[in-house]
């Protein structure tokens, strides 16, 4: 792996660990290999001088994000499976889960982004559950009453269960 | 008491980046040069690295807040611990800012100021410290944007100044090395055949003391200096 010392200009090899000297700066350098390995040359974001530097950056690469990056992921799949229009939230909510880890966003920026997709997200929601409730309520499935079903068309472990009568007067929820 | 040979290693801090030695050698007359400046107003320090910016900024203002942008390089971080050092905690950047405008007038150097993410909000900040006197220490690669300060430049060290740090480190540490060895590094790292760089040569001189078991000879030591910034440099 080599990399461009950030300070000086100088070219740098590195090991399998990130980790090289600068002969020009005479310092010891740790880079994210992540990084190194998405292949990003802006070596002034993830090259560093002391390995608690680096420790600050990792925060980035941390498996949180990757887990809300997959399950972002699969509720967009589940989204267009179901054709709801919530595949611009979700995507939006992809684009916020990159300026997580990317460390680009002030606090401010941060915060007002999340608001914004919350209450987007619950509007969506909302609409989305409130369809579902009025089909829901339209077509009410009902169970044929006892006296309906013969015993012979049910499996054998169902057939005279006393449970079945009371069962079929309940009404669907 | 038990008897033997009881060998003693050096003691190596004298080496450290951290070790502010008593005075800049080769360059005493810099520390008061830099003091005159900085009453004209904002100063920038420029040098290639290991040639003793951070030590002369550390030395003509002790009482300085001291920001190392190699650990903070964004302007929210950089502001929040300028904050910090006046008195106020301020968790979000505009808090920090109003904290520094308001606060009197300090200080503040932002050491390696090249690796800062120099963007919207690092305008923001520097607009923020005009009330207080700031000292840039940067690498020549970012001259352009300090030309409107005054400048102070370092040049990189020849073989003789290398030659007087690493004595008087030694003398310092009361390091095992001879005068030939240190002649030997510091013919290999001085400018021009070198990088000029005093940390460099200073590492160099660590290791090899780090390699060395007990007595040690000028020649062993130059042997292995050259072996280690041979590998250092990855030359063949």
């Amino acid at each position: 792996m080599e990399i461009i010392c950030p300070k000086c200009g100088q070219k740098v090899i590195l090991d399998e660990k990130g980790r090289g000297f600068c002969i020009k700066c005479g310092m010891k350098i740790y880079a994210c290999t992540i990084c190194i390995r998405k292949g990003r040359k802006d070596y002034e974001k993830f090259v560093f001088y002391s390995p608690k530097a680096l420790a600050g950056h990792m925060r980035v690469h941390k498996p949180s994000v990757t887990m809300l990056s997959a399950s972002l992921a699969s509720l967009e799949k589940a989204a267009k499976n179901l054709g709801i229009e919530a595949e611009q939230l979700l995507s939006n909510a992809r684009m916020l889960s990159d300026c997580l880890a990317s460390e680009e966003m002030s606090a401010e920026q941060l915060l007002s982004t999340l608001l914004l997709l919350n209450v987007s997200a619950t509007l969506a929601l909302a609409k989305e559950l409130r369809k579902f409730r009025f089909e829901g309520a339209r077509t009410p499935v009902k169970l044929s009453s006892y006296s309906e079903i013969s015993d012979a068309n049910l499996p054998s472990f169902v057939r005279r269960n006393p449970w079945l009568k009371v069962l079929s007067k309940r009404s669907p929820i | 008491m038990v008897k033997g040979i009881i060998e003693k290693k050096p003691d190596l801090s004298v080496l450290s980046a951290g070790w502010i030695p008593p005075s800049l050698v080769c360059r005493e007359g810099k520390v008061e040069t830099t003091r005159k400046l900085i009453r004209e107003g904002t100063l920038a320090v420029i040098g290639p690295s290991g040639v003793g910016k951070t030590t002369l900024a550390r030395m003509a203002f002790p009482d300085a807040i001291i920001v190392d942008c190699t650990l903070r390089r964004r302007a929210q971080s950089i502001a929040r611990y300028i904050a910090l050092s006046i008195g106020i905690k301020a968790r979000r950047f505009g808090d920090a800012l109003n904290a520094i405008r308001k606060a009197e007038a300090r200080l503040v150097v932002l050491d390696d100021f090249t690796l800062a993410f120099r963007n919207r909000e690092m305008r923001l900040l520097l607009r923020a410290l005009e009330k207080h006197l700031v000292v840039f220490i940067a690498h020549p690669s970012i001259r352009y944007e300090l030309l409107e300060y005054s400048i102070l430049e370092m040049p990189p060290y020849s073989a003789a100044e290398l030659y007087r740090i690493l004595e008087a480190r030694a003398a310092s540490g009361r390091l095992p090395v001879e005068e030939e060895a240190l002649w030997e590094i510091a013919r290999l790292v001085g400018w021009p055949k070198g990088p000029g760089s005093a940390r460099l040569a200073l590492y160099v001189l660590r290791l090899c003391l780090e390699r060395t078991v007990s007595e040690v000879s000028a020649s062993l030591v130059a042997r292995l200096a050259r072996k280690e910034l041979f590998h250092v440099l990855n030359f063949p």
